[in-house]
């Protein structure tokens, strides 16, 4: 790459993006493969493409293509919210888990299983009730990182996210006592990041949910990108920094709460995924933006091919994964940089 | 454990002497009547003299006083331990590391004992308390290490901030596979103690095991205390003034980890302890160790027999976990400290 010349950085960025989409394809269609019962690529695709046998039909369609497609949405939700948060904070440690906003998503999840839900109590009321956790949270840190008279301070808001992630996970830890051992292991499992939502139902209306935001966000691309430069410079630009922080604050909240309404608490995946994706692209966010969503869609599909795969991960929840392979990575960036 | 010279030399701020003259007295009363309050009230009904029959006339077939003597007592002895024990190695912790923002819970020392606790229960199901305290000291070890290693890893002096996300990673991390190995093993419902922090159920045994531990990690902490004040100086003023940093930084590191492995075992994780009381007091009696921690070590005890009195009575005959407490007195004092501190925005 380095001696080709006439190939600008957006270029390149989007080459290795589609190289990172032909990846996700492989990974997901081994992915589809790995299980109790095995299979083959070959096989996987002969069912994909509407032969193979019953037992294989029934195992990808019923229980393993849900999961992978759920997979696949919670990366690409989280992926995305990462490089917005980092962006706007213009700190590399903002995440949806370190800034505390999924915790609060994860606080209301929590009251609503303890306190309301029933067996025949409406299925998207969770996802509801965590973005509402979600924005409620956003809007708690932002309001207490402020200081009356100063502009932003992201160092200032990441604590205040820190702070409130233990104390939405005090109030949780609260609530977990008194559940039942059901529901406390349903909790415990949702918090640490399962893949529980693996109903095609709640698959259609993620996706269509997803698609609308990451729309909304990917139109604003250049914008984003003008505010990683600095507000001031943003500003001198005629950007309305203010609107467009909170309407990508938005965005970025929409995103990652129903990442984590459907998919579980994944807590370093927003922080790890733009990571990665920055050092294959650059900063440009509109080859950001997707190939940060991909690698984290990436990240979650091995994961979970991991847990499905190995015996002695059998049963335990993605997230934990995910959380054991990106905290040495996350402690080398803080070491690092 | 203080000499006469040293008296003379703190005389020399006599601000400072007298205001920890007066903390250390209206903290003792305080204390004693909080600890009063603490025996008296509770789930079953008890008077005055319920209270002081049970604790020295103590009779074995009354229900009551097996109330008072072998429920409440061992539990406010606990109580005080951990207050003591968290508040002083919060503060050591905050001197051996320059970083204000240290403390055993929020740095994921509490977590690796909870995990190094899980593993023993997993593998070594019959352990003794000792040995029980034995992993948990390993684990907060561990943990400690890793936090360590990345505060000297670093090109810089890592920044306090990012010394708390390191601790906050190294928590999840703990947690995340102490969760897995729960989920795994039905162990839920037995460790849900050691991942909310609670008191309830503490035996005479616990605190019996516990003491000693606690006793020689809070004395040795008083008697490093000078030359923590010295080290804080900086290393090289210290160095200077011929102090050994290589000890004084081993011992005081032995400390934290004795006394935060010890709170754990009886409590469970409590965080922000270690923060908040060395923050309050220093507010008072200024930067000589010498003062701080046995302030540290009252105003710690008080805190925390209060809160635990308040777990108890707010929502009788149900209980809050005192973890869950803690946590929320304790985030609103995180943020106000974050926001005082100096504006250092990290080149990331």
């Amino acid at each position: 790459m380095k001696k080709t010349r006439n190939i600008t950085p957006l270029k390149k960025g989007i080459y290795i993006n589609l190289c990172l989409a032909a990846l996700l394809a492989v990974v997901f269609i081994i992915g589809c493969g790995v299980g109790r019962y095995r299979m083959s690529p070959q096989q996987v695709l002969a069912v994909l493409a509407g032969g193979g046998d019953n037992y294989g039909r029934l195992a990808l369609f019923e229980i393993r293509l849900p999961r992978l497609v759920l997979s696949v949405l919670v990366g690409l939700g989280m992926g995305v919210s990462g490089v917005i948060m980092q962006d706007l904070m213009h700190n590399d440690l903002a995440s949806p888990g370190t800034l505390g906003v999924s915790a609060g998503s994860g606080l209301f999840v929590t009251i609503y299983v303890a306190l309301i839900k029933q067996r025949d109590s409406n299925p998207f009321l969770m996802p509801i009730l965590a973005l509402a956790g979600g924005l409620l949270s956003a809007g708690i840190i932002f309001l207490l990182g402020m200081k009356k008279g100063q502009r932003i301070q992201p160092t200032r808001i990441i604590m205040t996210g820190v702070a409130m992630n233990s104390a939405f996970g005090a109030i949780s830890m609260f609530f977990m006592l008194l559940l039942d051992n059901t529901k406390l292991e349903f909790l415990q499992r949702w918090q640490s990041g399962e893949l529980w939502g693996t109903e095609w139902e709640f698959i259609a209306v993620f996706s269509v949910w997803l698609v609308i935001f990451l729309f909304l966000t990917y139109r604003k691309s250049l914008t984003l990108n003008v505010i990683n430069m600095g507000y001031d410079v943003a500003r001198g630009l005629g950007v309305d920094v203010g609107r467009q922080f909170v309407y990508m604050s938005v965005c970025a909240v929409a995103l990652s709460s129903s990442a984590v309404a459907f998919g579980g608490n994944f807590f370093f995946l927003g922080l790890i995924g733009p990571h990665i994706a920055r050092r294959m692209v650059g900063t440009d966010a509109r080859v950001l933006l997707p190939a940060s969503a991909i690698v984290a869609a990436i990240i979650v599909l091995t994961a979970d091919m991991l847990v499905r795969g190995l015996a002695m991960l059998a049963n335990i929840p993605t997230g934990i994964v995910i959380s054991v392979i990106s905290v040495p990575y996350f402690l080398y960036l803080l070491i690092r940089s | 454990m203080m000499k006469r010279q040293d008296f003379a030399a703190v005389k020399k701020t006599p601000n400072h002497f007298l205001s920890f003259v007066l903390l250390m007295t209206v903290g003792t009363v305080l204390l004693i009547g909080v600890s009063a309050a603490f025996m008296l009230f509770g789930a079953e009904p008890t008077g005055i003299q319920d209270v002081i029959r049970g604790l020295f006339c103590y009779d074995p077939d009354s229900f009551v006083h097996i109330v008072v003597r072998d429920i409440r007592l061992p539990r406010l002895l606990a109580d005080i331990i951990v207050g003591v024990s968290l508040a002083v190695a919060g503060a050591v912790m905050q001197g051996n590391t320059k970083n204000p923002m240290a403390d055993s819970g929020l740095m994921g020392i509490s977590s690796g004992s909870v995990f190094a606790i899980l593993l023993m229960m997993l593998f070594v199901p019959h352990a003794t308390r000792l040995e029980r305290i034995g992993y948990s000291f390993m684990g907060a070890a561990g943990a400690t290490l890793l936090i360590y290693a990345i505060a000297m890893l670093g090109r810089r002096n890592i920044t306090s901030d990012r010394m708390v996300l390191a601790g906050m990673a190294i928590s999840t991390l703990f947690g995340s596979v102490t969760t897995a190995i729960m989920l795994k093993d039905g162990l839920s419902a037995g460790m849900m103690k050691y991942s909310a922090g609670s008191s309830a159920n503490t035996l005479w045994s616990d605190v019996a095991v516990a003491a000693p531990f606690f006793i020689v990690g809070f004395l040795v902490s008083i008697l490093i205390s000078r030359m923590l004040t010295v080290l804080n100086l900086g290393e090289d003023v210290s160095r200077g003034l011929g102090a050994n940093v290589k000890i004084i930084k081993f011992l005081s590191t032995m400390v934290v980890l004795v006394l935060s492995a010890t709170a754990v075992i009886i409590i469970g994780p409590v965080g922000y302890v270690g923060l908040m009381v060395p923050h309050i007091v220093r507010y008072f009696v200024g930067t000589d160790y010498r003062l701080i921690l046995p302030s540290c070590a009252v105003i710690g005890a008080l805190f925390v027999v209060l809160v635990d009195l308040l777990a108890r009575v707010l929502i009788a005959p149900l209980e809050f976990p005192i973890g869950v407490l803690v946590t929320m007195i304790g985030v609103p004092f995180f943020i106000f400290i974050s926001r005082r501190q100096k504006n250092d925005t990290f080149a990331g």
